[in-house]
C-alpha cells in the first residue's frame, strides 16, 4: 500500500478509488445499529465547494470521495463517536469528531483551509506522472491558474504570469491589445540565441515563438505571442521549470526554463456548468496629461508656441486615443462517469484598444477526455483549438498616430503650415484619420493535440507514452490600399501589400518508464528513463504586391508589381535519459540522472550531447529528532543539473542562397558563413533552498538561491564583411553567470468567521556577469548606435555611453572653448562636463568640439530586481476583495521618444535650456550623451478586484449552485521615475531587437475595468 | 508489491537506456536528417559544372552593389538628398557619419561592394583551379569574372577611406587600385584569348579609372584608348526580384531621395540639359520637396557601368586642346545638344571637362569620387544648416570604415 502512495499521481488517485470501493463493498457487513452522515466540504477562504476530498473514518475503515458538487454521503455508519477525516492534496488535512445515532443522518458542513506547503503535489518534470513536490531537489513554481482567473481581470496566458511566478519577469513591448511580452525566467544567460522559455501543454512541446505578427519594418513594438494563444479559463495550473537544475530531463533547448501548461480535465459526477461573462473597457488613462507638450518658435513672432495634441484634437472634435470596449464569454462544462470523464469548453474573446485600428478576437474551444480503459491503462485526450483576427495599431518604427501626436509640432498646425501644404493639424507626419488607412492583422488558427497513455504494466513498473501534434498557421498581412488620404500626404504612395504566411508543425513523441522497487522497508528504488522525439517544421511564405491601379484593389495580385518568397526550416531533437532515485522513509530523497541529446542543428563535426542531474531533498520536520517551536513543516533541497540551448536551424552550415542572376537567370551569392563545430551552449547551476510552513500553518517561506553558468555560450561573431559573407558567424567562446535569490512569503494575518485575510509576496534577484567573451576580444557591441554593449566583467546588456554630468547655458556664445547653439533658443550650450570614467570629471571636449569623453556604463537592460505583493479579504461571507502590486527594479532603458523629441527639436528644454542644461544638450547631441537613458524601475497596481457571491439560498432557487458578480481592474497606477511615456514599453518588442531595450513610440499598458458574471450550474 | 534486488532494477532502467543510446548512436542518425530546399552547401559549388552559376552569381553580386553605390555615393556626394523620416539614413546626408554607426541598408554599399569583389575573386580561383575540358569558355568566364572584381575594387576605393580585402589589414585607396589594375590585366589577357570584346573593352576602361583615380592619367588614357566607340556594358535590372531592381529608381519612386538643387534646371547654352532632367517637384512627405529624375525611369531601367564616354573624357583630360574640346562636343552632340563649346584656355578647359563629367555621368557612380579627385566643392557647404536647424552638414568626401570591419578583422 505504501508503494502505491508513492507513484504517480493518477496512480495515487487509482488506488484511493479502489481502497473507496473495497470499503463501500465491507460496508453492508457491518450493518447494525447504524446512521448516516452527510454534508459538503468547502474552502475555508473562498467558500468555494471543493469535489475530490477524501473524507474517511479511519478506525471503521469507511470512506468516500466529495462529488462535484463538493458533497458526501457515508451511509450504514456504526452507531456512536466516529473521527471523520479531511484530506485533499493542496489543504491541510481536517479532522472532527461526529455523533451518530441509529437511523438517523447526522449533517456536518466542513471546510478546508489551504495548506501552506503542498508537499504532495505532483508537478511536472519531464518523467512520468511527474514528481511529488517533496522529492524534488528543486523549486518548481505553481500558478493556480483557476483561482487567478477567478480573482483578476486576466486577458491572456501572460498576464496570468505576470507578479505570479517569481523569477519570471514579463517584459511587454505595447500595451496594444493583442500583443506579447517577452519572458526572462531567472534573467538572460545567452547573449546571441533566444531566451525565452520553452512551453509545453498537456506534455506536447509547443510553439512558443514571441514575436510574430506583421512586421512592417521587419521589426515593431507590438508583436504577438504565441503563448497567448491558450485561454486562461482552460488552463488548470501553470508549472515554471526555471533552470538547467529542474530542466535537465529537458535537454537540449531548456535553458531558458519550462513553462508546463496543464489544462482543466473531467472529473467524475455529474455536468457542470461553468459559464463566465465579462464586460469593460480599455483606456489610455490620464491621457491628456501623459501627453508630450511639444515646443516651437515661431520665426514669424519670435514667439514659443506649444502644443497637445490630444487637448486639440479633442478641442476639434476629433479626439484620439479613445477607450475600446471589451467582451469575453466562456462557457464549460466537466462531468463523467467512473470510467471516462470529460471537459469541454467554449470561448469568445473580443477586444478593442485605443485606437480603432487595434481590436483582437479569438474564438476558441477545448476538448479532453481521460479514459480509465482499465483499472490499470488509462488513456488521457487532450485538444485545444483557437482562431481569430488580431488588428494592430501602426507604432514604434512604423510611424502611427503614436508618432504623430508625440513628436507633434506647433511648426505643423494647418495655420503655420506653408500655402498648399496638406493640413497636418499639428500632427508630426500623417493625420489620424491617415494612419488609420493602413490594415495590419494577423489571422491565426491553431490546433494542440495529444494522447497520452499510462500503463501500470505492474504495480512496479509503470509506462506513459505521449505523442502530440501542435499546428500554427498564421497569415500576417499588411495593406494600405491606394488611398486619396495618403495621397494628400504622400503623392508617391500607390498602396502596397505585403503577406506573411508562417505554418509551424511541433511533433512531440515522449515515451517514459518507471519502475519503482522496495529495497528494504524503508528505502525505495525509482528507476525512470525514456526516449524523446521532437520535429519541429516551419513553412514561411510571403507576397509583396505595390502599386495600386486604383482604390478598392487588395489582392496582391492586383498591384502593379509583385514578388514572392517561400522558406522551410526543420529541426529534430531526439534524447534519451536515465533518472534513478532512492526514496528514504518518504522524506530523505537523493536522485541522479542524465539526458543524451543530439540535433539537427549542430555541426556535423559535433556529436550528441550529455547532461547530468543531481538533486536531493530532506523533509526534515518529518524526522523524529525535529521538534522546533512554531516550524510546522520544513523541507530542506539542493540540485545540480545542466541543460542546452541548440543554435539555429542552419548556424552551422557555410552556405549559399539562390538568387536571381543577370537576365533573370539563375544566379548564387554568399549566405553564411557557418560554423562546423557548433554545439549548444550549455548551462549548469546549482540552486538549494527550503520551504517551511510556520505558525500553525498561518505563515510560509520558500527560499532558493541559484547560481547558474552558461558555457560554451554562443557568440554572434559580426563577419568582417571583407570575407565576403558577412552577416554574422556562431560560435561557442562564452561563459556568463548568472545568479540570485527567490523569496516567496505568504501568511494568514487575519483569519475570523467573516473575515480572512491572505497576503504574499515575493521577492526574485537576478545578476549577471559575462566572464569570458573568447580569446579575442572583451566587448561585443550589441548596437553601436544605442550603446548597448556586452562587456566582459559586466552584466549582460550593458548601457554604455558618455555620461554627461554638468553643462552651462549662456545668452551670448563665449569667447573660448567650445560651444554649441541650442535649435530652439537664443542661447549657447559650453563647458560640457563629462564623467572620466575612473571616478571623476573632464571636459567632455576640446576646444575644436572634437568630443573627449569615455564611454561609461549607466546600466543594465534587464530587471535585478523584480516581484509582486498581493492580498486576498474574504469578508461578510460573499464578499471577496483582491489586488496585487507588481515591480521590476534596477534597470535601465532608453526613452528614445524624448530623444527623438530632441532631434525634432520640441522639447521644452530646447526652448527654454536654462531650466534644464543637462536635457537640453541631451536633446541637442541626441546620438552622444547618457542623457535619455533612464532608471525604468517601476512598482504597477496590476489587478485589483471585489468580488461578490450571490447568497447560495437565492443561488439555489435558480437551480444553480454558485453565481457571484465582480468589478476588476488592472494597470491602474504606476510609480516610476521614468521619463518616458511608460518604463515597461519596448520598441523592440518580444525579442525581435536581442537585448536592447527602448522605448519609442509606443501605446503604453491600457488601464482596463471589467466586470464580470460568474455562473455554476 | 514484488521485491526485485536493486541490482536488477538498476540494471532495467540502465538497459532501456542503453538500448536507447545505442539507437541514437549506431543506427538512427538519419532520423535526425533535416531537408534545406532553400540554401546551397559551399560544396556544390566546388563542381566545373556550376561555373556558369557561379558566373551569373559574381554578376549578380555586382549589380546588386552598383546601383546601391550610386544611391550612396548619391546621397553622401552633391547629387542626392535624403528625403525621409528615417533617422537611421541622415548621418551620410548630414555628411556625418561615424565608423560605428548602423548604415541604412539603401546606403550600405560596403557589405555588398566586399560580397561582390569576393564572389568574383574565388570565382576567378575556382576558374583558374580547372581546366579547358571541365568547363566551357573557361577564359571567357575568367575573364568576366577578373573584371567584375576590378571595378568592385575601384568602387570600394572611391567610395571608402579606407578598407580591408580578405580579413588582410587596413589598406588605403591607392593599394586597393592597384589590386584592380591585377584583376583587370588578367581580365585583358583572358578576353583576348576568348575573342570577348566587351570583357576586354571593360578591363580596358576599369584600367583608365583606376589610372585616372591614380592620376597616372597619361597612362590612364593609354588604357582608354584601347576603348572600342560605343561600347557600354550595364548593370541589367528588372523587376523579377527586389534584389534585381534599379535601386536608384526604387529610391526615388519611394520619395525617399531628391535631386539636389545644383543638379535642377541644368542648361547648355540656354536648352535644358536632358543629361540631368529632372521633373519639377513632386512632393514633401517628410518636409524635404522632392525632385526626381526620368534618367531612370523604371524598377527595371539599366545603369552604365561603363562606356565610351568616360573613356572619351579620360582622353580629353590626357590630352587637353582642342582635342578636348572636340570630344566635349561630340559627347553633347550624341545627346542632341550643339557643340558649341570653344575655348583654348587650358584651365576653363579641364574646368568644362569636370562639369561634363558631372553631368554625363549624372547619378553613375562617378560624382563621389570626383568631388576628391578634382577637390570639388561640396554642397551645401559644411557647417551650414541642415533641414532648417535640425542639424549641420559636415565635410565627408568617403565614408569611414565600418566597425564591423574593424572589430572583426584581426588583422586590424
Amino acid at each position: 500500500m505504501a508503494d502505491c502512495y508513492q507513484s504517480a499521481n493518477q496512480a495515487d488517485m487509482l488506488c484511493r478509488s479502489i481502497l473507496v470501493a473495497a470499503l463501500l463493498l465491507l460496508l453492508p457487513a457491518l450493518s447494525y445499529g447504524q446512521g448516516t452522515i452527510e454534508g459538503t466540504v468547502a474552502d475555508e477562504g473562498t467558500g468555494e465547494v471543493l469535489p475530490g476530498v477524501t473524507v474517511a473514518i479511519s478506525d471503521l475503515n469507511m470512506g468516500t470521495v466529495t462529488d462535484a458538487e463538493g458533497a458526501f454521503r457515508i451511509t450504514d455508519v456504526p452507531a456512536g463517536t466516529h473521527v471523520v477525516e479531511l484530506s485533499m492534496v493542496g489543504y491541510a488535512a481536517e479532522s472532527v469528531e461526529v455523533e451518530v445515532e441509529d437511523g438517523e443522518t447526522t449533517r456536518i458542513d466542513l471546510g478546508l483551509r489551504d495548506e501552506m506547503l503542498e508537499l504532495d503535489e505532483v508537478v511536472v518534470t519531464g518523467t512520468a506522472g511527474g514528481m511529488q513536490r517533496r522529492a524534488l531537489g528543486n523549486t518548481v513554481t505553481s500558478i493556480d491558474a483557476s483561482e487567478a482567473v477567478e480573482n483578476a481581470p486576466i486577458p491572456d496566458v501572460q498576464s496570468l504570469m505576470q507578479g505570479r511566478a517569481e523569477g519570471a519577469a514579463i517584459m511587454p513591448g505595447s500595451g496594444q491589445v493583442g500583443s506579447g511580452s517577452q519572458i526572462r525566467i531567472r534573467g538572460a544567460s545567452s547573449l546571441s540565441l533566444s531566451n525565452e522559455p520553452l512551453v509545453y501543454v498537456d506534455g506536447v512541446r509547443v510553439d512558443n515563438a514571441q514575436a510574430t505578427g506583421p512586421a512592417v519594418q521587419g521589426f515593431g513594438s507590438s508583436v504577438i505571442s504565441r503563448l497567448n494563444d491558450f485561454a486562461p479559463e482552460d488552463i488548470e495550473s501553470i508549472e515554471i521549470l526555471k533552470g538547467p537544475a529542474a530542466a535537465t530531463l529537458y535537454g537540449t533547448e531548456a535553458n531558458n526554463g519550462v513553462i508546463n501548461i496543464i489544462t482543466k480535465r473531467g472529473q467524475e459526477g455529474a455536468p457542470q456548468f461553468n459559464f463566465t461573462a465579462r464586460g469593460g473597457t480599455n483606456f489610455f488613462r490620464n491621457k491628456e496629461s501623459r501627453m508630450f507638450t511639444n515646443y516651437w518658435r515661431n520665426p514669424d513672432t519670435g514667439n514659443v508656441e506649444s502644443l497637445n495634441l490630444v487637448r486639440s484634437e479633442r478641442e476639434r472634435g476629433t479626439p484620439i486615443f479613445e477607450p475600446g470596449l471589451l467582451q469575453n464569454y466562456n462557457l464549460s462544462v466537466r462531468g463523467g462517469a467512473e470510467r471516462i470523464q470529460y471537459f469541454v469548453s467554449g470561448n469568445v474573446r473580443n477586444e478593442e484598444g485605443v485606437e480603432p485600428t487595434n481590436e483582437v478576437t479569438r474564438y476558441g474551444g477545448r476538448l479532453n477526455l481521460t479514459l480509465d480503459a482499465t483499472d490499470n491503462l488509462e488513456v488521457t485526450t487532450n485538444l485545444g483549438y483557437t482562431t481569430g483576427r488580431t488588428d494592430l495599431a501602426r507604432e514604434g518604427g512604423t510611424g502611427g498616430v503614436t508618432w504623430g501626436s508625440y513628436f507633434s509640432t506647433p511648426a505643423h498646425l494647418n495655420e503655420n503650415l506653408p500655402e498648399g501644404a496638406p493640413p497636418r493639424r499639428g500632427y508630426r507626419s500623417f493625420t489620424s484619420d491617415a494612419y488609420y488607412e493602413y490594415d495590419d492583422y494577423q489571422d491565426l488558427t491553431r490546433i494542440t493535440g495529444s494522447v497520452e497513455v499510462n500503463w501500470l504494466w505492474t504495480d512496479y513498473f509503470s509506462h506513459r507514452l505521449s505523442l502530440g501534434i501542435d499546428e500554427v498557421r498564421e497569415d500576417n498581412q499588411t495593406l494600405l490600399e491606394n488611398s486619396p488620404i495618403i495621397q494628400e500626404f504622400d503623392p508617391g504612395s500607390e498602396g502596397s501589400k505585403f503577406v506573411s504566411q508562417r505554418n509551424t508543425v511541433s511533433q512531440t513523441i515522449d515515451y517514459s518508464n518507471t519502475l519503482t522497487v522496495d529495497l528494504t522497508s524503508d528505502l525505495t528504488s525509482q528507476t525512470r528513463s525514456g526516449l524523446q522525439y521532437y520535429r519541429d517544421y516551419t513553412e514561411s511564405m510571403g507576397a509583396t504586391g505595390e502599386d495600386f491601379a486604383v482604390p478598392g484593389l487588395r489582392a496582391v495580385d492586383a498591384a502593379a508589381r509583385t514578388e514572392g518568397s517561400e522558406n522551410f526550416f526543420e529541426e529534430r531533437t531526439l534524447g534519451v535519459f536515465v533518472q534513478h532515485q532512492f526514496n528514504y522513509q518518504d522524506r530523505l530523497f537523493l536522485t541522479t540522472g542524465v539526458r543524451a541529446d543530439d540535433n539537427s542543428a549542430f555541426g556535423r563535426d559535433f556529436d550528441f550531447v550529455l547532461y547530468p542531474n543531481v538533486n536531493t531533498a530532506w523533509v526534515i520536520s518529518e524526522e523524529d529528532f525535529f521538534d522546533v517551536p512554531q516550524v510546522d513543516n520544513l523541507r530542506l533541497r539542493a540540485s545540480y543539473g545542466h541543460t542546452g540551448q541548440q543554435p539555429g536551424f542552419f548556424d552551422a552550415v557555410r552556405s549559399f542562397s539562390p538568387v536571381t542572376g543577370p537576365g533573370d537567370t539563375p544566379a548564387v551569392t554568399p549566405s553564411a558563413v557557418g560554423n562546423p563545430d557548433l554545439g549548444p551552449e550549455r548551462g549548469v547551476e546549482w540552486e538549494g533552498g527550503f520551504e517551511g510552513a510556520f505558525l500553525g500553518d498561518r505563515l510560509s517561506a520558500e527560499f532558493t538561491g541559484y547560481t547558474r553558468t552558461t558555457r560554451d555560450a554562443i557568440l554572434v561573431r559580426n563577419v568582417s564583411p571583407s570575407t565576403g559573407f558577412g552577416g554574422v558567424q556562431f560560435v561557442n567562446v562564452g561563459e556568463i553567470d548568472n545568479w540570485g535569490i527567490e523569496l516567496s512569503l505568504g501568511g494568514t494575518p487575519v483569519q475570523t468567521d467573516n473575515w480572512n485575510l491572505d497576503l504574499s509576496a515575493s521577492l526574485a534577484t537576478n545578476n549577471s556577469e559575462i566572464v569570458d567573451l573568447g580569446e579575442d576580444r572583451d566587448v561585443i557591441v550589441e548596437s553601436s548606435a544605442f550603446g548597448m554593449e556586452h562587456r566582459e566583467g559586466e552584466p549582460i546588456a550593458g548601457w554604455y555611453k558618455p555620461e554627461l554630468i554638468d553643462v552651462q547655458v549662456s545668452q551670448e556664445e563665449p569667447n573660448e572653448g567650445f560651444s554649441w547653439p541650442v535649435s530652439g533658443a537664443d542661447a549657447f550650450l559650453h563647458d560640457f562636463v563629462c564623467a572620466d570614467g575612473d571616478g571623476g570629471t573632464m571636459s567632455c571636449f576640446d576646444n575644436e568640439g572634437s568630443f573627449m569623453a569615455p564611454d561609461v556604463f549607466i546600466g543594465e537592460a534587464y530587471p535585478r530586481f523584480e516581484g509582486s505583493f498581493s492580498a486576498t479579504l474574504n469578508f461578510l461571507d460573499n464578499f471577496r476583495f483582491y489586488t496585487m502590486i507588481d515591480y521590476q527594479a534596477g534597470h535601465h532603458k532608453w526613452d528614445y521618444t524624448n530623444q527623438v523629441r530632441g532631434l525634432f527639436n520640441v522639447t521644452r528644454e530646447q526652448h527654454f535650456p536654462e531650466e534644464n542644461p543637462v536635457r537640453a544638450a541631451g536633446s541637442e547631441f541626441f546620438r552622444t550623451f547618457d542623457v535619455h537613458i533612464d532608471d525604468a524601475s517601476f512598482a504597477r497596481l496590476r489587478e485589483i478586484s471585489l468580488a461578490y457571491d450571490i447568497p447560495h439560498g437565492f443561488v439555489d432557487g435558480m437551480g444553480m449552485n454558485r453565481a457571484s458578480v465582480s468589478v476588476a481592474a488592472r494597470n491602474l497606477y504606476t510609480w516610476t521615475s521614468f521619463d518616458g511615456m511608460d518604463p515597461e514599453t519596448n520598441f523592440l518588442g518580444g525579442g525581435r531587437g536581442g537585448h536592447t531595450q527602448i522605448a519609442q513610440n509606443e501605446i503604453p499598458p491600457l488601464t482596463q475595468v471589467v466586470v464580470t458574471v460568474n455562473l455554476r450550474f | 508489491m514484488h521485491n526485485i534486488d536493486c541490482y536488477s532494477a538498476s540494471c532495467s532502467g540502465l538497459l532501456a537506456f542503453v538500448v536507447v543510446l545505442g539507437m541514437l548512436i549506431a543506427g538512427c542518425d538519419g532520423i535526425l536528417d533535416v531537408d534545406r530546399p532553400t540554401i546551397i552547401a559551399e560544396e556544390e559549388l566546388d563542381d566545373p559544372q556550376n561555373a556558369e552559376l557561379i558566373v551569373n552569381g559574381l554578376i549578380s553580386d555586382f549589380e546588386n552593389a552598383f546601383d546601391t553605390y550610386i544611391v550612396m555615393g548619391g546621397v553622401l556626394g552633391n547629387e542626392l538628398k535624403d528625403g525621409t523620416f528615417t533617422a537611421a539614413r541622415w548621418p551620410i546626408d548630414q555628411r556625418t557619419i561615424q565608423s560605428q554607426d548602423d548604415v541604412h541598408p539603401a546606403y550600405d554599399a560596403y557589405n555588398p561592394l566586399q560580397t561582390a569583389r569576393w564572389s568574383a575573386d574565388e570565382a576567378v580561383e575556382k576558374l583558374q583551379g580547372w581546366s579547358d575540358d571541365e568547363v566551357d569558355e573557361r577564359r571567357d568566364k575568367l575573364a568576366t569574372a577578373a573584371a567584375y572584381s576590378g571595378y568592385s575594387h575601384v568602387l570600394l576605393g572611391e567610395g571608402y577611406c579606407s578598407m580591408a580585402i580578405d580579413l588582410g589589414p587596413e589598406i588605403d585607396r591607392e593599394e586597393v587600385w592597384e589590386r584592380a589594375l591585377d584583376r583587370f590585366a588578367l581580365a585583358i589577357t583572358e578576353a583576348e584569348a576568348a575573342g570577348n570584346a566587351d570583357m576586354r573593352n571593360m578591363a580596358y576602361l576599369g584600367q583608365a579609372r583606376a589610372l585616372h583615380n591614380l592620376d597616372r592619367i597619361d597612362e590612364a588614357a593609354t588604357a582608354a584608348a584601347e576603348v572600342e566607340e560605343d561600347f557600354e556594358i550595364v548593370m541589367t535590372a528588372s523587376d523579377a526580384s527586389e534584389r534585381r531592381q534599379n535601386s536608384v529608381f526604387v529610391q526615388m519612386d519611394a520619395l525617399n531621395v531628391t535631386i539636389s538643387e545644383i543638379y535642377r534646371d541644368l542648361e547648355v547654352e540656354g536648352e535644358p540639359d536632358p543629361r540631368v532632367n529632372v521633373t519639377d517637384e513632386e512632393a514633401a512627405p517628410a518636409g524635404v520637396p522632392i525632385f526626381t529624375t526620368d534618367k531612370y525611369d523604371s524598377f527595371g531601367a539599366s545603369i552604365p557601368i561603363a562606356r565610351w564616354a568616360e573613356a572619351q573624357l579620360i582622353i580629353a583630360e590626357a590630352e587637353g586642346g582642342q582635342e578636348a574640346v572636340d570630344i566635349i562636343n561630340d559627347l553633347r552632340q550624341a545627346h542632341g545638344l550643339e557643340g558649341t563649346f570653344e575655348s583654348s584656355d587650358e584651365a576653363e578647359i579641364q574646368e568644362q571637362i569636370i562639369e561634363e563629367r558631372q553631368r554625363e555621368f549624372f547619378l553613375e557612380s562617378h560624382a563621389l569620387y570626383d568631388l576628391t579627385h578634382y577637390d570639388l566643392s561640396l554642397f551645401p557647404e559644411p557647417g551650414s544648416s541642415w533641414r532648417d536647424g535640425e542639424g549641420t552638414y559636415g565635410n565627408q568626401r568617403c565614408m569611414p570604415l565600418p566597425d564591423v570591419e574593424r572589430d572583426n578583422n584581426p588583422n586590424i
